[in-house]
């Protein structure tokens, strides 16, 4: 046990380490003095309780730092209930590292209840050695959260992303960014359940698909009777860069309520050869310029430029390989 | 500098230029005239090989190189920049961003002095790519690349539609002073008849249903502006 915990890597870049090996929560390591943590652990399931002492906003940068060794048992599902007080800005991020290991089937089901004037950023990651099931369940009581959904990596995932307001006037967002190539798989479903008044949700998906990647995209906005003044809007956008691609994108909106406003929609297509053109007229390389093209879609709605710093790389480097290729 | 030798270009199997003869030396400007349609965009498209412009006959030739097979990219290396007649927008790239992608040695300090000269707010660079800028400012940013990726060729598409009195004034000083010293060639399409207050053409162009059907010296404008196109069919 010793040996593994000397190359644990923590991040000093983050106000909290939650350190998890093989799915058994390790340590936790805090800090930022403005807040407090409390944990109870289970055998089943961890909960951790971020607390303001202050009562002021305070801004932490939380991470969810897996570590898995050769002796995982793969039947052992990470289940993680956090609660994060009020006034808290957090920014949420997953990290997965692996020693001994060229391949993991994980399993996570992580519930964030998050309470008034907080906001949330979750961005959610994976590593190119993890076909991965995720369940997450997001429960706000006047709160915003934005949540960035990222599928860019080289083995299949199914996600399960559930949104649920318990109060009015919250708002979220989720932005989804999936690359695919060769004969990825990708499963992700969405749900908005909304029950409340005055709250906003904005779903935005992009795909970027190659070769014989699959895809299979389902949302779901619904919204109780008796409901008022909620704005909700869902739009999928996909790039077919192949004509082996398999595409199953599925928007629902379940409206129970007349003073709603809401939309959805599904745009399909290829490459704008126009912009191309432009780009190359310019003297800019043709893998740069559909690069470019393709970076510029992508970033276009991520206004956050933490999240932005976070994943821009990582981006950059699927496309190019998405792209070379295909040539 | 550029030779186009009995060039039959088709879009979609359909044939849009015939028979186009054109010979451009180092410091000439010469003037594309034309009625709507006539195929003036599309004999630029096909000089930075626009794909999908199909060369079914003849010669493009760049200083005694042919460049019929080069892609658009390569052929904007070997010193051609076309200035496009609509300038498309691109949410999402920063401009200062894509300045630097087009030449990365270019200097804050110098895209400032260049944005100085086109009286374009410095400011205005840290938006999206051509994102909210009105039509001249756009024709604007198309000059603005020119200066920064210094063209042997400059091939300029209807840059003075649609522009106030002062931008025009302000383009083609630049245009002139940039002829002048880097000692480029120029061709520049227009409608516009006024054009020879601004820039002294060697030659003026008149195409026609994708033919050029007459070449000469700039006092044809005038003809044009007396009895239109019927002339030059």
């Amino acid at each position: 046990m010793y040996l593994i915990h000397n190359k644990i890597k923590y991040y000093k870049n983050f106000n909290i380490n939650i350190i998890f090996i093989n799915n058994y929560l390790k340590e936790i390591y805090c800090i930022n003095k403005e807040i407090k943590i409390e944990c109870i652990k289970n055998e089943s399931i961890i909960y951790i309780k971020i607390i303001n002492i202050k009562k002021e906003n305070v801004s932490i940068n939380l991470l969810l730092n897996y570590n898995y060794f050769n002796f995982v048992n793969i039947f052992k599902i990470n289940k993680l209930k956090i609660i994060i007080g009020k006034y808290i800005n957090i920014l949420l991020i997953e990290k997965y590292n692996l020693y001994g290991l060229n391949l993991l089937f994980n399993y996570n089901i992580i519930k964030i209840l998050i309470k008034d004037k907080s906001n949330l950023k979750y961005l959610k990651n994976k590593n190119n050695k993890i076909f991965s099931l995720n369940k997450i369940y997001i429960y706000q009581i006047r709160s915003k959260v934005d949540i960035y959904d990222l599928d860019i990596y080289d083995l299949n995932s199914i996600n399960y992303i559930t949104i649920k307001n318990l109060s009015d006037n919250c708002i979220n967002n989720i932005y989804g960014i999936y690359i695919l190539n060769n004969n990825q798989f990708l499963k992700n479903k969405f749900y908005y359940i909304n029950k409340y008044n005055n709250c906003k949700n904005y779903q935005k998906f992009i795909g970027i698909f190659n070769d014989y990647s699959k895809i299979k995209l389902k949302g779901v906005i619904f919204i109780k009777k008796r409901t008022r003044n909620n704005i909700s809007y869902q739009h999928f956008i996909n790039y077919i860069l192949s004509n082996n691609v398999y595409i199953n994108v599925k928007p629902y909106l379940n409206i129970y309520s007349n003073n709603v406003k809401c939309s959805h929609g599904v745009n399909m297509g290829k490459i704008d050869n126009n912009i191309i053109y432009y780009l190359l007229s310019r003297g800019i390389s043709k893998l740069k310029s559909k690069t470019l093209y393709f970076l510029s879609i992508l970033y276009n709605d991520i206004k956050d430029k933490n999240i932005l710093y976070l994943i821009k790389n990582k981006i950059k480097n699927k496309i190019k390989e998405c792209l070379v290729k295909k040539k | 500098m550029l030779k186009i030798r009995k060039l039959y270009v088709n879009i979609k199997n359909k044939i849009i230029l015939k028979n186009i003869n054109l010979n451009i030396k180092k410091r000439e400007i010469h003037i594309l005239m034309g009625p709507n349609g006539s195929g003036k965009s599309t004999l630029s498209y096909v000089i930075t090989r626009k794909p999908n412009y199909n060369i079914v006959k003849g010669d493009i030739i760049l200083n005694n190189k042919i460049i019929n097979k080069l892609s658009p990219d390569k052929i904007s290396k070997l010193g051609i920049f076309l200035s496009f007649q609509n300038p498309i927008e691109i949410e999402g790239i920063n401009m200062l961003k894509y300045l630097k992608y087009l030449n990365n040695n270019i200097t804050y300090k110098k895209i400032k002095e260049y944005c100085n000269l086109l009286n374009i707010d410095i400011n205005k660079l840290s938006r999206f790519f051509n994102s909210g800028f009105s039509g001249g400012e756009k024709k604007k940013n198309e000059i603005l690349q020119l200066l920064i990726l210094k063209p042997k060729l400059i091939i300029l598409d209807e840059i003075d539609s649609g522009l106030d009195i002062d931008t025009i004034n302000i383009i083609f000083r630049i245009l002139n002073n940039y002829f002048l010293k880097k000692k480029c060639s120029i061709i520049i399409i227009t409608h516009n008849t006024n054009i020879v207050k601004y820039i002294n053409p060697n030659k003026v162009h008149i195409i026609n249903k994708g033919k050029i059907t007459f070449t000469g010296n700039k006092e044809v404008i005038n003809k044009i502006v007396k009895y239109g196109y019927n002339n030059y069919k």
